[in-house]
């Protein structure tokens, strides 16, 4: 492990891979820092971008991309108390009052040193983790995948939304539409309407970029249009003076950043559980264990390390599942799991053993990618303040336009634009009426390999009554039905109460 | 009045509209959609009938479909304190003559974009989109300028040089 990850380094460690994540940072953050645009939007954007680049290069700039926007998201926390991101809102807690009290550049060094410091931790646990889960991946058989994967499904339905329902309802028109194109199996037309453009199915990149980042702009759009009174951004002053982080005051929070860091990892590792859920988790149990919880709320510093280790920590444990099983933990690694397609590369627990080079490169990229943030998001805070107080009317319009020609870059096309507009409108639709874009965008990714393992565990086994014989899919098919029925007494108990 | 029972029950309205619709969109596809723009095939079983998958996936929907208008009827008629739901992010949740009108603009804008870009290529169509999306959002008549002109051209002239890529 230790000469590939070795070997991993003399990959990227060249000029253009280096500045390529260099770059991929400077975008995560500019974009993680505008309220509502967010990382996961400049990821779905850029993939499509790196259609050109080179593998490793491709996923280092992409992993430059979730680094910065993970920590970008705090900035307008901080400043404005608008969270770029949901993974955020935890942040704003402790972040906007300090900002208040006139340390807005001590609180943001605090949620940048945190979040690398998280982000670091998570990495370390994947690198020693992921061959072992990839060789216990190995093991598991059509029923077991089948199981996994309908258990991941359900897990971020009944996370990502209030009603379980509406997320699995998202889930299945997401597992419907990754139907339309040539079936795998026979080769024969299914609902392409005779359009020559769907026989490869929809296009991944129109729906990454529609619903996901695209309806969110068009929404935000249309309430700067409605809203009278326009945006107003007041800014705190500050003394430059004070606005010092010393290490004493970092390391004295060790104990909060490690349980944060390890706790984020360890909602990495289960699909659907996200940053957000990592954030505030982090937050109440470092207020739990905190000698000064009452200090908590009122620009303590220690909420700040424990909310943004946690939910930084998470992407690092997300790529788990997602390298040895092919199973997306959070959209971030979905969207990554679409790079690699592009790239040639099947996630799964063979990704290991056929690109295994590529994947020590990307762990050497993730952590270099760590050095380079924690310098980059120094440095650079002038620039994402200064991006923070562009005109919101500008940025989303130009947002538009990128998403476009991101789209159209790897396959060179008005008809995958027409798609992605189209997209779009399902998306806003989607999003106004509480459905899951997230359990949305999974299904669609998941629906390819729950078919395949589906009818290979028919085909082998006669039925699917192999679902409760298996003891691995047995113990996935019960989790299961304890998440559904988790979600059917969560919503039992907040109606009466 | 105070807090009408209209009010409160908005998205379990919706909900069943929502339902409605996607039941009925899940009956097209399975007795239009499904038999007649899949290709028939010989096969030993039906699990590898290319129309398999696309069945399971949209009877579980339309069945889905149906549990939501029923929970959300049940919900209104007991008069029940409803759950409120949220959005995945910081959004307005609702859907009524606004956002019916939005998605109406939208839909001409999207249109109108692609066919002025067919016609005029990109650069004439993004300067369009941007002012008309900046003038819309109140942006400076100075930057709306600069930016609706400047960032096409900046686009375009940055993916020639750099990757070899023509915009239509």
């Amino acid at each position: 492990m230790i000469d590939q990850l070795l070997m991993g380094f003399s990959a990227i460690l060249t000029v253009s891979n280096v500045l390529f994540i260099m770059l991929g940072i400077v975008t995560g953050i500019m974009f993680g820092v505008l309220p509502g645009v967010g990382g996961v939007t400049a990821l779905a954007m850029l993939i499509p971008a790196t259609f050109y680049l080179p593998p490793v290069t491709a996923i280092a700039f992409l992993i430059g991309i979730t680094k910065g926007g993970t920590s970008g998201g705090a900035i307008p926390a901080i400043l404005i108390n608008a969270p770029g991101d949901p993974a955020n809102v935890a942040t704003a807690r402790d972040g906007y009052p300090l900002s208040q009290k006139g340390k807005p550049i001590k609180a943001m060094r605090m949620a940048l040193y945190s979040s690398v410091f998280g982000d670091f931790c998570s990495d370390m646990v994947l690198i020693l983790l992921a061959a072992p889960f990839a060789l216990v991946a190995l093991k598991l058989g059509p029923a077991e995948t089948t199981s996994l994967v309908i258990l991941a499904l359900t897990m971020i339905a009944s996370l990502s939304t209030r009603n379980l329902i509406k997320g699995l309802i998202a889930t299945t028109l997401g597992l419907f539409l990754s139907t339309v194109g040539l079936d795998p199996a026979n080769g024969v037309e299914r609902m392409t309407f005779g359009v020559v453009a769907l026989f490869d199915g929809i296009s991944l990149n129109a729906i990454a970029i529609g619903p996901l980042a695209l309806s969110a702009v068009v929404s935000q759009l249309f309430d700067l249009w409605r809203h009278q009174g326009g945006e107003v951004k007041k800014f705190p002053t500050f003394d430059k003076k004070k606005q010092g982080l010393t290490f004493g005051e970092f390391i004295s929070n060790w104990r909060t950043l490690f349980r944060s860091a390890y706790l984020g990892t360890f909602v990495g590792m289960l699909p659907g559980l996200g940053a957000t859920l990592a954030g505030f988790l982090g937050y109440q149990l470092a207020q739990r264990a905190s000698k000064t919880p009452e200090k908590f709320g009122k620009g303590h510093l220690e909420g700040i390390a424990a909310t943004e280790a946690a939910n930084s920590a998470v992407m690092g444990a997300n790529l788990i599942p997602t390298i040895a099983l092919g199973i997306p933990g959070n959209l971030a690694a979905a969207l990554l799991i679409g790079a690699f397609i592009i790239h040639g590369i099947t996630p799964g627990p063979f990704m290991m053993i056929e690109h295994g080079d590529l994947v020590y490169s990307m762990f050497a990229a993730m952590l270099v990618a760590n050095v380079f943030h924690a310098i980059i998001g120094r440095f650079g805070s002038p620039i994402w303040v200064l991006a923070l107080k562009a005109p919101m009317g500008i940025i989303l319009s130009v947002v538009i336009i990128l998403c476009s020609v991101g789209v159209y870059i790897p396959a060179p096309s008005l008809f995958e634009i027409g798609m992605m507009l189209v997209f779009t409108g399902l998306g806003y639709i989607m999003r106004k009426l509480a459905f899951s874009i997230v359990s949305f965008f999974m299904g669609f990714m998941l629906g390819p390999m729950l078919e395949h393992s589906l009818r290979q565990t028919i085909n082998l086994y006669g039925g699917l009554s192999v679902l409760i014989t298996e003891p691995i899919a047995l113990v996935c098919t019960l989790i299961t039905l304890f998440v559904i029925w988790r979600s059917y007494r969560a919503a039992k108990k907040e109606k009466n109460a | 009045m105070g807090k009408t029972g209209s009010d409160i029950h908005k998205m379990p309205r919706l909900n069943i509209i929502t339902g409605c619709v996607l039941s009925f969109v899940g009956l097209v596809v399975i007795f239009w959609i499904i038999p007649f723009h899949i290709d028939p095939q010989q096969v030993d079983y039906l699990v590898n009938s290319p129309k398999f998958f696309p069945y399971v996936s949209v009877v579980v929907l339309t069945l889905l479909s149906v549990l939501l208008i029923i929970q959300n009827i049940l919900r209104m008629k007991r008069q029940k304190k409803v759950v409120q739901e949220e959005s995945e992010e910081i959004e307005v949740l609702g859907f009524g003559w606004n956002e019916a009108i939005n998605l109406g603009i939208f839909t001409v804008g999207s249109a109108a974009y692609i066919f002025l870009m067919a016609i005029a290529g990109f650069i004439v169509a993004s300067i369009v989109l941007l002012a008309v999306s900046m003038y819309f959002a109140r942006v400076n008549i100075r930057w709306l300028i600069i930016t609706s002109v400047g960032v096409p051209i900046i686009i375009q002239q940055l993916l020639w040089h750099t990757l070899s890529i023509s915009l239509p």
